[in-house]
């Protein structure tokens, strides 16, 4: 047993470890907080060529209620601009109009401006992918326009427009028709062998003198990350049809033995791209597999023959088919190798890739593409055939 | 100086509470061993904490092996 | 032994092993220079070290009852014995030296304004406090930490599986065969090569005779976590794993599972303290009681304190920065154990067969 005087400095001891043990070096409390939710950059204003960032920050006490104040009461954000010679200086900069240090955690979009994102994003990355408070997960978006505009732009359903432009991204998998592309993404494109990296693409659509943020498509960006291109909504969903990044959707085909619509929910779709050396020349095979619903048929036609079946599953082939060779040519076009074949190309074939890796662009530019799309019906849901008198 | 006269201290405190435990049991030996890696603590720590540059291993290491071209 | 009344059965000298090995793997993933190859270069080193192991039980298996220390001086007689002992105890106090380096820049990294002084004093003092208390302490403690760590690696490995991409594997061996086999012999030199420390330890099983299966036990469990942990990093970043400081971390740090179970840095946080722990306090008690054996003391405790004060003192001034860590390890460690790990234990060994493995003196016997 310790004799007295060990028991009182054990106990002072102890007293003095929760004490000060009660926080820590390096805390942060919540006030002194500005809680970052949305970033954007755009080219600074009057030509100079340093990093303009706006920075959109949550106003806590405010978020909360949902009174009808007057307008400048009601936004529950702020957001400040602020320029420096680097990401991390501008960013700092910021705190000379807040009154409060930036914390990045839990930022959850970075914007660029489209004049930016075409001058070459590369060197505002480096900061996000080092920085250990900055998440990977962030999602990365390019604007058209500016991007500080599109943080104003609100729908007004969630706390701040950064929450709906990051919902945004996140429902586009109900379509599919625009990616979403986080920094880890981002980043892993950027590093593979010749995939071309991507983000979302947002427009301001004008509703009611109201700016609403809208997710069209897709931006494409050269090994340089310089911006050469957008895809459209169908290239897009084209293009995650057969990188296998497809989530959900609807084919929208031309109801067999009419003229009218009927409409295919894709369910489950999975592809596969694969090399295939054939005589010395290279050829892509992407296999796509896809599951379906025919979820609508606004035509007469009865749907309860085998041919019919049949015709659908053609149909819903051809629009898919189409879709990924619009991909293929928009690629091509753009001169950037979308799908990232040269990097399965590396995986299976790494001492072929080795010859043709400096050529890359011009062996993907003529490389023959066979896609082959299958597709199989599931249900027809509550209806058999459609209503007729 | 202040930090010189805490670290005395310090090091006085940790010799007050082992040597007399070392001294009863007779561990000569081991209370030899004891004061000699103590003085040895306590001159690097004085050291550090005037900042004079302390020998550095790591350093040996790397200029052999550049010598050596390995690195 | 005198020095140490504790005896460990085989089990704890398995998960100790584990534990050892698997080690900060975290932060620095051994073979991690061969990039995608990593687990590749994991399976080199662990069949390399099981070589090396081959050599330290040579001449460690007919002595089961002594340790390291003092089977040097029976093979090379009390002086040349002693000088090769003291040179065994520094590379422990190195090596020891770098890994509270390196768990302290790492949780440093975490909380980037408390100075790394606080993390390594609050480390050096814990694992000191356990080394008072001797092996069997430790051991029991590894059991415990070893089950929780596997546990949690495996949590969090599930968790991780849709995120996986085995095709961020292929194409297996795209790099020279020269950066391949240093890959392999780095991680052969650490961890798995400081086996050699355990010599020092084998004496204090129950059954000593059982130490060199419980060893090569535990070498495997570490090996084959170290291996999925590779995989599963490659796996999961991709082309980018090989730029990133802490692999393990970014990977976690991806999970993300309807939004509730997300940001689980803490696990590999908390794998890091509890493993990195069991090995520094290994390390300092190799130290400690290799000194004392040397000495001849009667006890290991006095020398404690002070080692805490020298390494810290160590550690501070010998790395100036984390970013050297990395490079440290990958590039001068693997050349610098060399002397350590091979040419001493395989002089050992060509003496004691010359010498025809003299036999311990009745004086030390069974002492």
């Amino acid at each position: 047993m310790l004799n007295r005087w060990q028991q009182r400095l054990l106990a002072i001891l102890l007293i003095g470890l929760t004490l000060t043990c009660s926080g820590c070096w390096g805390r942060r409390e919540l006030e002194t907080l500005a809680i970052v939710s949305g970033i954007a950059f755009d080219t600074a204003p009057a030509g100079k060529s340093e990093v303009y960032v706006t920075v959109q920050v949550l106003r806590i006490a405010k978020a909360e209620s949902n009174t009808k104040g007057s307008p400048n009461e009601q936004k529950g954000y702020v957001n400040v601009s602020a320029s420096g010679a680097t990401v991390h200086e501008a960013l700092r900069n910021c705190t000379h109009t807040l009154s409060r240090r930036l914390f990045l955690p839990h930022n959850l979009i970075i914007l660029f401006g489209e004049d930016l994102a075409r001058q070459g994003i590369r060197e505002y990355l480096d900061f996000f992918w080092r920085e250990p408070e900055s998440r990977d997960t962030v999602w990365v978006a390019v604007t058209s326009g500016k991007a500080a505009d599109m943080l104003d732009a609100s729908e007004a359903v969630e706390t701040t427009p950064s929450a709906d432009i990051a919902n945004l991204i996140v429902t586009r998998q109900a379509t599919s028709f625009a990616s979403g592309v986080n920094m880890h993404e981002l980043g892993m494109r950027y590093a593979s062998k010749s995939a071309a990296p991507l983000t979302s693409y947002l427009a301001v659509k004008k509703d009611n003198g109201k700016n609403i943020p809208k997710i069209t498509g897709t931006a494409v960006f050269d090994q340089d990350l310089k911006m050469v291109g957008k895809l459209t909504n169908r290239e897009t969903r084209g293009l995650l049809l057969a990188i296998n990044q497809f989530y959900k959707g609807v084919a929208v085909i031309k109801n067999p033995g009419g003229e009218k619509y009927a409409s295919m929910e894709l369910l489950k779709t999975t592809s596969s791209m694969t090399p295939e050396i054939k005589n010395g020349k290279l050829q892509m095979q992407v296999k796509v597999r896809c599951t379906s619903n025919v979820s609508e048929a606004m035509g007469d036609t009865d749907l309860m023959s085998p041919e019919v079946w049949e015709s659908l599953r053609r149909r819903e082939a051809a629009v898919i088919d189409n879709e990924i060779m619009m991909a293929i040519a928009r690629s091509k076009q753009l001169n950037v190798d979308l799908f990232g074949f040269g990097d399965k190309v590396y995986k299976k074939y790494p001492r072929a890739w080795k010859q043709i890796e400096s050529d890359w662009q011009e062996v993907f530019n003529s490389m023959e593409v066979k896609v082959d799309v299958n597709t199989e019906l599931q249900r027809s849901g509550k209806l058999i055939s459609p209503l007729i008198r | 100086m202040g930090s010189i006269i805490a670290i005395g201290l310090l090091f006085a405190i940790i010799g007050f509470y082992q040597i007399p435990a070392l001294v009863q049991r007779k561990y000569w030996r081991e209370l030899a061993a004891y004061s000699v890696l103590m003085v040895v603590a306590f001159i690097l720590t004085l050291m550090r904490v005037m900042e004079l540059k302390l020998p550095q291993p790591n350093e040996g290491v790397m200029v052999v092996l550049k010598y050596f071209n390995l690195i | 032994m005198n020095l140490e009344g504790g005896k460990i059965s085989s089990g704890q000298l398995t998960f100790l092993t584990a534990a050892f090995i698997v080690g900060i793997s975290i932060i620095i993933a051994p073979g991690g220079n061969a990039g995608r190859d990593t687990w590749l270069a994991v399976t080199g080193g662990f069949f390399i070290s099981l070589i090396l192991l081959w050599i330290y039980l040579g001449f460690c298996r007919r002595y089961p009852e002594h340790t390291l220390v003092e089977i040097n001086d029976i093979i090379l007689g009390p002086a040349l014995g002693k000088i090769v002992s003291i040179i065994y105890i520094w590379y422990c106090f190195h090596a020891g030296a770098m890994e509270i380096r390196i768990i302290g820049e790492f949780t440093a990294t975490l909380m980037s304004e408390t100075p790394v002084d606080i993390f390594l004093i609050v480390l050096s003092i814990t694992c000191a406090f356990a080394v008072y208390h001797g092996i069997e302490v430790l051991a029991r403690c590894s059991v415990v930490l070893v089950i929780m760590l596997l546990v949690v690696k495996a949590f969090v490995t599930i968790l991780l599986f849709p995120l996986t991409d085995l095709s961020n594997l292929l194409p297996i061996l795209d790099i020279s065969p020269p950066l391949f086999f240093k890959s392999a012999y780095a991680a052969a030199a650490y961890p798995f090569g400081e086996i050699l420390l355990f010599m020092m330890i084998l004496p204090f099983l129950n059954r000593p005779q059982e130490g060199p299966r419980s060893l090569v036990k535990g070498m495997s469990i570490g090996f084959l976590l170290l291996v999925i942990l590779a995989v599963r990093n490659t796996a999961v970043l991709g082309p980018m794993g090989h730029s990133i400081t802490f692999s393990s971390l970014s990977a976690v740090r991806m999970v993300d599972v309807g939004d509730v179970l997300t940001r689980m840095d803490i696990l590999v946080a908390l794998d890091l303290i509890t493993i990195g722990f069991l090995k520094v306090t290994f390390f300092y008690y190799i130290v400690v009681l290799g000194l004392a054996q040397i000495l001849k003391l009667r006890s290991y405790r006095p020398l404690v304190v002070p080692m805490i004060f020298i390494t810290y003192i160590f550690t501070v001034s010998s790395f100036k920065s984390g970013i050297e860590i990395p490079y440290y390890a990958y590039n001068v460690w693997p050349l610098y154990s060399i002397p350590f790990e091979i040419i001493l234990p395989l002089l050992t060994l060509l003496i004691a067969l010359i010498r025809r493995f003299p036999q311990a003196k009745s004086s030390k016997g069974g002492g």
